[in-house]
């Protein structure tokens, strides 16, 4: 048992953190203010684009595809000083998208969308969720009939974040109407400036952008069904382990703390040091110890998968911790920095940045993005400890 | 984060125990000592520990002591409190601790080889009337006299003294003060002056007042005499004792997590398992989560106390990793038994079912070694620095 950093994991964690100081500065902090916390905007794609040449997205595809082919641990370790730093971390394209064609697309379709992906020059909005398939998935209706050497694809997506600015739409759409509903399902890599393909914005409680794209008898090569035809739910279940563990990591939580810890070091409210009084004090301890657990949970679902155990109930623990923990933790902050805590990121006088803020606003998408919290406790119910469904 | 894992040693520790506990350990054997004049204690049970090594276990093999570090102690005291051992093993191993801590090589062999033989049982008299955790404020004083140590005050809660042979006492030094003057003197029980009652505690684990008049040992019963050792020992031993406490106590909240899914798998309410109910399956979820979220602390705190030194400061020193430990541990341990209670509905209400015996355990525990109140206000001091 050891619950340190190797020293090849603490050699990896300063590199990250040097490169960050380097290339993450108060223009790209701005601009993920400015964008909401996505890969939008000018700024961060071009910071994106140093972390592709760095080969960082693609840490843990395997070396054959241009990959580092690290631990799921490093890359919880990257994603967690990303975070503590403030720039977007869940990347789909390179960390679900991906991963999925490696494991499951034909060698085509590894050989075209894996270099592609690697340079930056193709980009997925994630098609899943419909106006009515959210949590009950398998009812999507959106549809593709082969008509020819072409998919025709008819249907509407929502909360497609960022298909405002990708090149394609990774999209799980039914191929077989008769066949019972988990398995008439496929993914289809339909170009997002095919003709009928139509973007609409919906702007978010925090100011982030997501959207929804309609489908209107859009036209797909037939070779972009990614792996084999109506076994779609699988490929899209698959990542989902991974995508509950990226959404559990707690670098921002950590900057949470951090920085409020320091902030009340240094102000002075009714002649009273902040961190000085008791009950300031007694709340910095009961988020330092939440922050702690989640931090466990989350690397210890990292740590399970890396060494091939099956981590499903774990997965969903973190997610639900962390995700309920940015809600809690910031709303304490929001309660510590008082009427400061209002101002907006671009006033000076704002504390920590006004993330206490933004990450109170942003919470609510973190708890039911991802497969919601009633989901997860369903899992860690039946998955852990064998409930009936 | 390099290995949660138990080694394939620890493990087999770990199914042996358990093995050894369901037969010689049970719950007709956790009631019988409960009872007032059980002294919170079981001789059979005891010898058959000792007879193991597990007393001695996490000792040098010089000493006579098993050789084993803190994380195979708390493979065993994860079993331990999974199933309701008397509290003698702990209060023992944590004086055990202090002794081996604070002692020369003279005290060491003669005082730790009766215990871990199974000859003497020992325990730490430590608390008072107005001090939870604060060395400086005791008010037991230890006087040296000529070739003799001379104790002189109360002691509250002092565990298990009943059936202990000896009480390695937390005392100060008058003529001294501050961390100087704190001095661990090993006090056998039967010595004159030295006077015991068993307190009246809801969950009925043995816990005593011990007065101390003018009660009179050898010198060489005095540990640590370069005085300022014996105060680091102290907070040292508090520590690892701690650590280990919050691994009994999620082993214990781990039993009640299992009792509470089979009971809501068999029992059926309106045709079918109350088990299948998303209500319950809810509450269920969030148990599990707490009580591992608390196991990885608990044992992450054990791992840095057996790591000495600064060894990661990424995860923080070992004052933090155990505060946020024990915190985590009594609200699991307590919250598990409260919903337990909760989701077996009048059936766990009653003394005929054992889930009671977790309730008291729990909620006594997290009262053991510093409060969730007293742990998150000296976290909170360490934050504020």
């Amino acid at each position: 048992m050891d619950f340190g950093l190797t020293d090849q994991q603490r050699a990896w964690v300063e590199e990250v953190r040097a490169f960050l100081d380097d290339e993450f500065g108060p223009a790209e902090r701005d601009a993920v203010r400015r964008g909401g916390g996505e890969w939008s905007g000018d700024v961060i794609r071009a910071f994106r684009r140093r972390l592709l040449a760095k080969g960082w997205l693609c840490l843990m595809w395997p070396e054959e595809h241009g990959g580092l082919g690290r631990s799921l641990v490093d890359n919880l370790l990257l994603m967690d000083e990303l975070a503590y730093a403030g720039a977007p971390t869940i990347d789909m394209t390179a960390a679900s998208v991906a991963p999925t064609i490696i494991r499951s697309g034909t060698p085509e379709q590894q050989a075209r969308w894996l270099p592609a992906i690697r340079r930056g020059e193709v980009e997925f909005a994630i098609g899943y969720s419909e106006p009515d398939a959210g949590s009950d998935l398998a009812s999507l209706r959106t549809t593709a009939v082969l008509d020819g050497n072409a998919w025709v694809v008819n249907g509407t997506k929502i909360w497609n974040t960022g298909a405002e600015y990708c090149t394609h739409e990774w999209l799980a759409c039914r191929t077989d109407a008769d066949a019972p509903r988990h398995r008439g399902i496929s993914v289809l890599i339909v170009p997002l400036d095919a003709p009928g393909v139509g973007v609409q914005g919906i702007t978010t409680w925090r100011g982030m952008r997501t959207n929804q794209v309609w489908f209107d008898d859009v036209r797909v090569p037939r070779e972009n069904l990614v792996g084999e035809r109506d076994r779609g739910w699988a490929y899209v279940t698959q990542a989902l382990d991974f995508e509950r563990v990226a959404i559990g990591i707690t670098g921002g939580l950590r900057r949470l703390l951090d920085g409020l810890a320091a902030w009340c070091r240094a102000t002075t409210v009714d002649g009273d040091v902040l961190a000085e009084r008791p009950d300031v004090q007694r709340r910095l301890a009961e988020l330092t110890v939440d922050v702690e657990l989640a931090r466990l949970l989350n690397h210890r679902a990292a740590w399970m998968i890396d060494a091939g155990r099956s981590a499903s109930a774990e997965a969903s623990m973190t997610k639900v911790f962390t995700t309920e923990l940015h809600a809690r933790a910031s709303s304490a902050a929001l309660d510590l920095l008082g009427p400061a805590g209002q101002l907006d990121p671009y006033d000076a006088r704002a504390p920590i940045a006004g993330l206490a803020q933004l990450m109170y606003r942003a919470a609510p998408y973190l708890r039911f993005g991802g497969g919601t919290n009633e989901i997860q406790r369903d899992i860690v119910a039946q998955r852990g400890h064998g409930l009936p469904r | 984060m390099t290995d949660l894992a138990l080694s394939d040693e620890q493990e087999a520790l770990r199914a042996s125990a358990r093995a050894f506990l369901q037969r010689a350990c049970p719950m007709e054997l956790v009631r019988r000592v409960r009872t007032t004049d059980g002294e919170g204690h079981d001789p059979d049970l005891w010898r058959s520990m000792v007879e193991l090594g597990w007393v001695a276990l996490a000792f040098p093999e010089p000493l006579g002591g098993g050789g084993g570090d803190l994380v195979d102690l708390a493979v065993l005291y994860e079993e331990a409190g999974r199933a309701l051992v008397p509290t003698t093993l702990y209060s023992t191993v944590e004086a055990a601790f202090l002794i081996y801590r604070a002692g020369d090589d003279g005290q060491r062999a003669g005082l730790l080889r009766p215990v871990f033989v199974g000859d003497r049982i020992v325990s730490v008299a430590y608390l008072e009337d107005g001090v939870r955790s604060a060395a400086d404020a005791l008010s037991t004083t230890a006087v040296v006299d000529g070739d003799n140590v001379v104790v002189d005050g109360t002691k509250l809660f002092v565990p298990n003294a009943g059936v202990a042979d000896d009480l390695v006492v937390v005392a100060l030094d008058p003529s001294a003060s501050g961390a100087d003057a704190v001095r661990l003197v090993v006090v056998p029980t039967d010595a004159p002056g030295l006077c015991r009652s068993r307190l009246t505690t809801f969950a009925h684990d043995a816990q005593h007042e011990v007065s101390f008049e003018a009660v009179r040992v050898p010198i060489d019963r005095l540990l640590a005499r370069v005085s300022s050792n014996a105060w680091s020992a102290v907070e040292e031993v508090r520590r690892l004792a701690t650590a280990l406490q919050c691994v009994e106590m999620v082993g214990g909240a781990r039993a009640v997590l299992d009792l509470t899914v089979r009971y809501v798998t068999d029992r059926a309410q309106f045709g079918r398992p109350i088990g299948s109910f998303q209500a319950v399956q809810h509450h269920v979820a969030n148990l599990s989560t707490r009580i591992d979220a608390a196991g990885l602390a608990a044992w992450q705190a054990v791992w840095r106390c057996s790591c000495g030194g600064d060894r990661d400061a990424a995860v923080g020193g070992a004052e933090a990793q155990v505060a946020i430990a024990k915190v985590a541990a009594g609200d699991a341990y307590v919250e598990a038994t409260l919903m337990a209670h909760q989701l077996h509905g009048g059936i766990g209400f009653t003394v005929d079912h054992d889930l009671h015996l977790w309730s008291d355990r729990a909620r006594a525990a997290a009262l053991t070694f510093g409060s969730r109140d007293d742990h998150l206000r000296a976290l909170g001091s360490l934050i504020a620095r």
